[in-house]
């Protein structure tokens, strides 16, 4: 099964719900899947789902990279909400939020062992036994680095995918983030995915302070992240392109030029 | 499956959960430097989030609200299955045991402290 | 038998009669004069004062809070909250008050915004700004006119009350005397309650005029600035009401559509406004009405724009010109 043509599109806030839906030029949006109840959706989700815009279900919480099984109840709430919003497919990240029963609340990055692999392909297979549609997977941006690193960002995201399946979901703002704070190489990193799994790509603001590159999702797309989402369109054409803007939203005009940015890029 | 795998991945992300949340000793092979960073990143997004979920509190506490906030969560990690509104409840329950909070309830427009 | 004070009853009661009417056209001639007052040559009102002229200082909020969402430079989300862009910022005044206050917290909605904004110097400006171009009656004024209509009712009930103890005294037939004291009673209730409306009647002509020229009339350009004016102008007569689209007007107006259906019906169609209900505004004098309604976002009346200001009469002075 080949991953969907999803086009350009822009995550779903509840404070900008009006504002995304008069965008022109909107292809599709994500959505929290944490934020969303299946048997209550807000209005403007109804609306663009009834528009025949598609609606991905993005999900933050599985902890798919950790120690612990599945959540069953996590799990059947995120394939819920995909069906509620008949989404195309679902998506969660290579990383985990907990562990002894404390909760980071936040995406910390998995060590690059085929030990942690084997665990985080067992804990993919099994939510993907419960889920009704495909599950993207997505790099994240890391701080930091896990010794004993055995693979590569890259490798270990190839062998994911090849081991589970799974579609890949490359998000070109975590990988400038981590080729400034980790050294990763970006092409290293690309050379190495199955790029015929891409699903769809995240691009997002940040800013870079004291040396350290924070991907924000709060700030302009800065032209460094969109060179890299030139390189992966080098390879690829990717069937989707999603920005995440979560905070300091701008205008409604600037928003726009953003998508015709990455919508440049895709198609140059 | 190999149970190992997990229970060795599962004592190598609680030895870093734990750095980052209680205070812990940085796990070896660490940056100490960037856990601190991580660290206070962790913090400053979960005060965010009590912020934003009680605006009382942030009026009553003003520029205490930092310190205190961070004193308290570094001492209390928040736990699995607890929401960000049980989070922030127990932080307003901390401040009023230990008496941070205004003796008398003090009545602003459209807030009112509840501990 | 002597004649209490030397006037019999049948001829006090008339005399009563005729004091009651000099009161009622005292009380009217107050109220015909506060709102005369010498005309000032006009100038051009702006779209804010035009607000503040059709619905008073949360009009003026409502205008601002329309061109700013028109602009992009507010986020309205469906569930009525809203957020200032992270770029936004005005030469408007009142704009930047709105922008400031709604930056200074998380999430707020349009009704806490009105309210407070409303309440605020810059609004308050405007308003002094109409007193003195005559366009306005000063808060200040209003208040005393009111107290100055009864004044005459006051005295001549004084004097039928001392008549009405004296008879009872006497032991005379009192019940005439009693029914136009309680006439009197009722009269100045009524009169009391009757209020003043806020704008002059320079104020009403200009209001007119504006409603006349078609401001909020259908857009047939494809300019954006003019399209930006034109809302302006038509929530500035209509109130937020007649926001031209509809998914942004039911973000914008709290309440079920019921509530809001209600907030134009109930009000009086021909946005005349009066201070007591429009919650009044803190001028240089002291405010006249109190606190006020809490009517979401409305200025109290508006005049919608599915309604028509009623084919000639029953319009209490300048609705006027077409609409």
């Amino acid at each position: 099964m080949t991953p969907p043509a999803l086009g350009v599109g822009i995550g779903w806030r509840p404070e900008i719900d009006l504002t995304i839906e008069r965008l022109p030029e909107l292809d599709f949006v994500e959505v929290l899947a944490e934020n969303v109840r299946p048997d209550r959706l807000p209005e403007s989700l109804r609306a663009l789902r009834d528009r025949a815009v598609p609606v991905v279900a993005h999900a933050v919480s599985l902890s798919l990279g950790g120690a612990d099984r599945p959540d069953a109840t996590r799990v059947g709430h995120l394939a819920a909400v995909a069906q509620a919003l008949d989404a195309p497919l679902v998506s969660e990240h290579v990383a985990f939020t907990r562990a002894d029963g404390l909760d980071s609340g936040h995406l910390l990055p998995v060590p690059r062992t085929r030990d942690a692999l084997d665990v985080l392909v067992a804990n993919v297979r099994e939510a993907q036994d419960q889920l009704p549609v495909p599950l993207a997977m997505e790099n994240i941006a890391a701080l930091l680095h896990w010794p004993g690193a055995e693979l590569s960002e890259g490798q270990f995201l190839a062998e994911l995918a090849d081991r589970t399946g799974c579609w890949l979901l490359v998000d070109v703002a975590n990988l400038h983030a981590n080729s400034r704070n980790v050294g990763t190489g970006i092409d290293a990193f690309l050379d190495a995915l199955p790029l015929e799994r891409l699903a769809y790509v995240h691009v997002a603001g940040g800013v870079e302070r004291d040396g350290v590159y924070h991907d924000t999702h709060a700030h302009a797309v800065p032209p460094q992240v969109l060179d890299v989402l030139a390189d992966l369109c080098r390879r690829v054409r990717p069937p989707g392109v999603l920005l995440e803007r979560d905070d300091h939203y701008p205008a409604p005009a600037e928003l726009a030029a953003e998508l015709t940015a990455i919508r440049t890029v895709l198609n140059g | 499956m190999n149970d190992e795998a997990r229970y060795r991945l599962a004592a190598a992300q609680t030895a870093l959960v734990r750095a980052l949340l209680a205070g812990d000793a940085a796990p070896a092979g660490f940056d100490p430097e960037r856990l601190r960073i991580e660290a206070s990143a962790l913090l400053a997004k979960r005060r965010r989030i009590v912020e934003r979920i009680r605006p009382d509190l942030t009026d009553v506490l003003d520029t205490r609200f930092t310190e205190l906030f961070d004193t308290w969560a570094t001492a209390n990690p928040r736990h699995d299955g607890i929401s960000a509104q049980a989070d922030a409840h127990q932080f307003a329950g901390w401040l009023a045991v230990h008496g941070h909070l205004p003796r008398r309830r003090r009545w602003r427009r459209g807030s009112r402290v509840i501990p | 038998m002597a004649l209490p004070w030397g006037i019999s009853g049948s001829r006090f009661l008339v005399m009563y009669g005729v004091g009651l009417l000099l009161a009622l056209g005292w009380a009217l001639w107050v109220r015909y004069r506060v709102r005369r007052p010498e005309a000032v040559l006009g100038r051009h009102v702006d779209v804010a004062e035009l607000a503040f002229l059709a619905g008073g200082p949360r009009r003026v909020v409502e205008v601002a809070v329309a061109r700013l969402v028109e602009t992009g430079q507010i986020h309205a989300a469906r569930n009525g909250l809203l957020t200032a862009a992270s770029t936004a910022s005005s030469a408007d005044r009142v704009q930047a008050e709105v922008l400031d206050w709604i930056g200074r917290r998380p999430s707020t909605t349009t009704t806490s915004v009105v309210r407070n904004v409303s309440e605020g110097a810059v609004v308050a400006t405007i308003g002094d700004e109409l007193v003195r171009q005559r366009l306005l009656v000063a808060p200040a004024k209003a208040a005393a006119a009111r107290r100055r209509t009864v004044f005459g009712f006051c005295v001549v009930g004084a004097v039928g009350v001392l008549r009405f103890v004296n008879g009872l005294r006497l032991d005379r037939p009192v019940g005439y005397l009693f029914m136009l004291l309680l006439l009197t009673a009722a009269l100045v209730l009524l009169i009391l309650k009757s209020k003043i409306k806020a704008r002059t009647v320079h104020g009403d002509r200009i209001l007119a005029s504006a409603r006349g020229s078609g401001l909020d009339g259908p857009d047939r350009s494809q300019d954006s600035t003019v399209a930006v004016a034109r809302v302006g102008a038509v929530v500035a007569l209509g109130g937020l009401l007649a926001f031209p689209d509809a998914d942004i007007r039911s973000a914008l107006l709290p309440g079920s559509p019921s509530a809001n259906k209600n907030l134009s019906e109930s009000t009086n169609a021909c946005s005349s406004w009066s201070y007591s209900d429009s919650g009044g505004y803190s001028s240089s004098g002291s405010s006249s009405g109190s606190g006020g309604s809490d009517s979401s976002g409305g200025g109290g009346s508006s005049c919608g724009s599915g309604s028509s200001c009623g084919s000639g009469g029953g319009c209490g002075g300048g609705c006027g010109g077409g609409s």
